[in-house]
């Protein structure tokens, strides 16, 4: 009866790991800044080692970034403010990751159409040193770029004037009377 | 005794005081009618622009009674400066010699510089105008406009930031003009140097931008130069993250949401978050909001039964209770998932109850699942829900009370409803 108990959870144990294993798809090979991974019902933070199953969902927050390591040596980063969901072992030699990246906000305002950049490419990194520019890569370039205002910027003051300071004040504020002031 | 000695001694000094009177007399006249003709002058000029509304002829009159009269001074120039900008500056010129602290009549000789070309001197009796008068909101504003003109952006906007900070009632007249501002730069970086300092107007201004048609990249933009600190920061984050969801920016706004959860907070992170109450409700992003406070208190409070510290308690006032005074956004990807949580009404009393459900949210709000009704009294209970979001049209859902009432004609509730432990998990493969 014994025997039957530890013989029946050791198969359970077995069957547990062959399915984990059967899911698992890559593991965090670089952790730095808060990273947190969704798997199951939970969030964890992410560390060096964790094993991540297919449907994984990494959350790669402001400043931080992150390395996946693919089963087959296939290495992928997540930069500053990205998510990705964790799909196919072969999703990374492939070139088919789907990672979005957000922000940085003031590069994004200034320098993107489209802040919220989805990528396929990723910044898989094939092994020797090939891959596509990341979503967050194309990001930073547009942060580089000069800030579109310096253009309207060189708007004379009188133009200014007249498209933001005409009109007055709306109602309920105070009047502009001097008189008032002294 | 000694009185009528006294009177017969001091006889002679009373009357050498008789006869030197005229003379003083004939002196202090002349003193004497001066200050009555000044006092009189000064009292008709300032009457005549003491008024509400003073035009230029009645300034000009003031002056004619008294010729340095500042404020007469003043209003003459304010009036000559589009019809007679010489005779303007005459009296501008005259006034400041008379007061040269007068902060209002540096201001309108800038205008005047500025009007004949003469920038730089323009900007030099500005910045005088603005150094005498920290205070003045009033005249902050006006001078932003010259500012303006003088194409000095930044000095324009330094200038509304004295204006706000000295008087709030201009941030309502303000905050359109600094939005278009924006807009018309199609930037909001100007605005950096004003936002680093955390002016406490800063956060009225970002919930008025954020508002739409204002273009997100401009609002994302704002936000990042975190122009609030402190409470007024996580407020701002609230309206940031509404303006996210409310353009559909989930993913977006849930990353934003996460990035601001401190290490406790993410302690409670699940695809639920603060499933269990153990933290305040935030009414924010992706945490758990309550509204209706008519209808409803509702708590976080300790009881038998719960699991961890506390439980959220619903107290009823027997009005009328809106659906959703409850809720909890959540972002999930598509698939089956199980909701379970406990629940224990305490003499709830109502037509039909309510129920907790589960919706899509974004362009639909279409129920997706829903759990049994809650009415009456009974120990604690647990409830599963289990429900499907589809892939196509549910790009977030939301999770909450609702009123079971299928005519809409009751939606009275009174009594106490306990909530705790709620959990959410995917179901098969994910």
């Amino acid at each position: 009866m014994k025997k039957g108990a530890v013989a029946l959870a050791a198969g359970l144990i077995l069957a547990t790991t062959a399915q984990a294993e059967d899911t698992r798809v890559a593991t965090m090979s670089l952790v730095e800044g808060v990273v947190v991974v969704n798997q199951g019902e939970r969030f964890t933070q992410a560390h060096r080692g964790l094993v991540l199953q297919k449907g994984a969902r990494v959350f790669v927050m402001e400043g931080a970034h992150a390395e996946l390591a693919y089963e087959g040596r296939c290495r992928l980063r997540l930069e500053s403010n990205s998510f990705l969901v964790v799909g196919d072992a072969d999703e990374c030699a492939t070139g088919h990751v789907q990672v979005r990246s957000f922000g940085p906000h003031y590069a994004a305002a200034i320098g993107l159409d489209n802040p919220e950049t989805a990528t396929d490419a990723g910044a898989a990194d094939t092994g020797a040193g090939e891959g596509g520019g990341s979503a967050a890569g194309t990001v930073a370039k547009a942060a580089s770029e000069p800030a579109k205002w310096a253009v309207p910027a060189t708007l004379s003051g009188v133009v200014l004037y007249a498209l933001i300071a005409a009109g007055g004040g709306a109602k309920g504020t105070p009047e502009t009377n001097p008189i008032s002031a002294q | 005794m000694t009185a009528p000695a006294e009177s017969v001694t001091k006889a002679p000094e009373a009357e050498a005081g008789t006869q030197q009177r005229p003379w003083a007399l004939w002196l202090a006249l002349p003193v004497v009618l001066f200050l009555a003709w000044r006092a009189l002058a000064w009292g008709v000029a300032g009457w005549l622009v003491g008024g509400d509304e003073v035009g230029g002829e009645q300034a000009h009159r003031a002056l004619a009674w008294v010729p340095d009269h500042p404020t007469a001074l003043f209003l003459a120039a304010q009036a000559d400066q589009a019809s007679d900008p010489a005779e303007a500056r005459r009296h501008l010129q005259t006034l400041l010699d008379t007061v040269p602290t007068h902060a209002w009549g540096w201001l309108l000789l800038a205008e005047l510089s500025a009007d004949d070309g003469a920038q730089e001197a323009s900007r030099r009796q500005l910045r005088t105008a603005q150094d005498l008068a920290p205070w003045d909101g009033n005249l902050h504003y006006r001078a932003a406009d010259l500012w303006l003109r003088l194409g000095d952006l930044p000095a324009a906007l330094a200038a509304w930031d004295r204006a706000m900070r000295a008087d709030g009632r201009w941030r309502k007249a303000l905050y359109p003009r600094l939005l278009r501002l924006v807009e018309v730069l199609g930037d909001a970086s100007p605005l950096a140097p004003l936002a680093a300092a955390h002016p406490d107007w800063w956060l009225g201004f970002f919930r008025h931008a954020a508002r739409p048609p204002t273009d997100l990249t401009l609002v994302r933009q704002l936000y990042a130069m975190e122009g609030s600190v402190g409470e007024a920061r996580v407020q701002e984050r609230a309206v940031f993250l509404d303006r996210l969801m409310q353009d559909g920016q989930w993913l977006e706004a849930y990353l934003t949401w996460l990035g601001s959860l401190d290490e406790r907070q993410r302690r409670h992170l699940g695809l639920v978050y603060n499933g269990g109450f153990e933290l305040p409700l935030s009414n924010a992003g992706f945490g758990w909001r309550s509204r209706d406070a008519q209808g409803v208190k509702v708590e976080r409070k300790r009881t038998y039964g719960v699991s961890g510290d506390r439980a959220l308690a619903l107290q009823y006032r027997g009005r009328p209770v809106a659906d959703r005074h409850l809720y909890q956004i959540v972002l999930l990807q598509p698939g089956d998932y199980r909701l379970t949580y406990r629940a224990r009404p305490d003499s709830l009393r109502a037509a039909e109850g309510v129920r907790i459900a589960v919706r899509c949210r974004g362009d639909s709000t279409r129920r997706l699942a829903h759990g049994e009704r809650l009415l009456g009294v009974y120990q604690w209970r647990s409830d599963v829900v289990k429900f499907t979001v589809p892939a196509e049209g549910c790009p977030a859902q939301e999770i909450g009370l609702e009123v079971v009432t299928e005519r809409q004609r009751d939606r009275t509730l009174k009594g106490v409803l306990w909530l705790d432990d709620f959990r959410l998990r995917p179901e098969g493969n994910p």
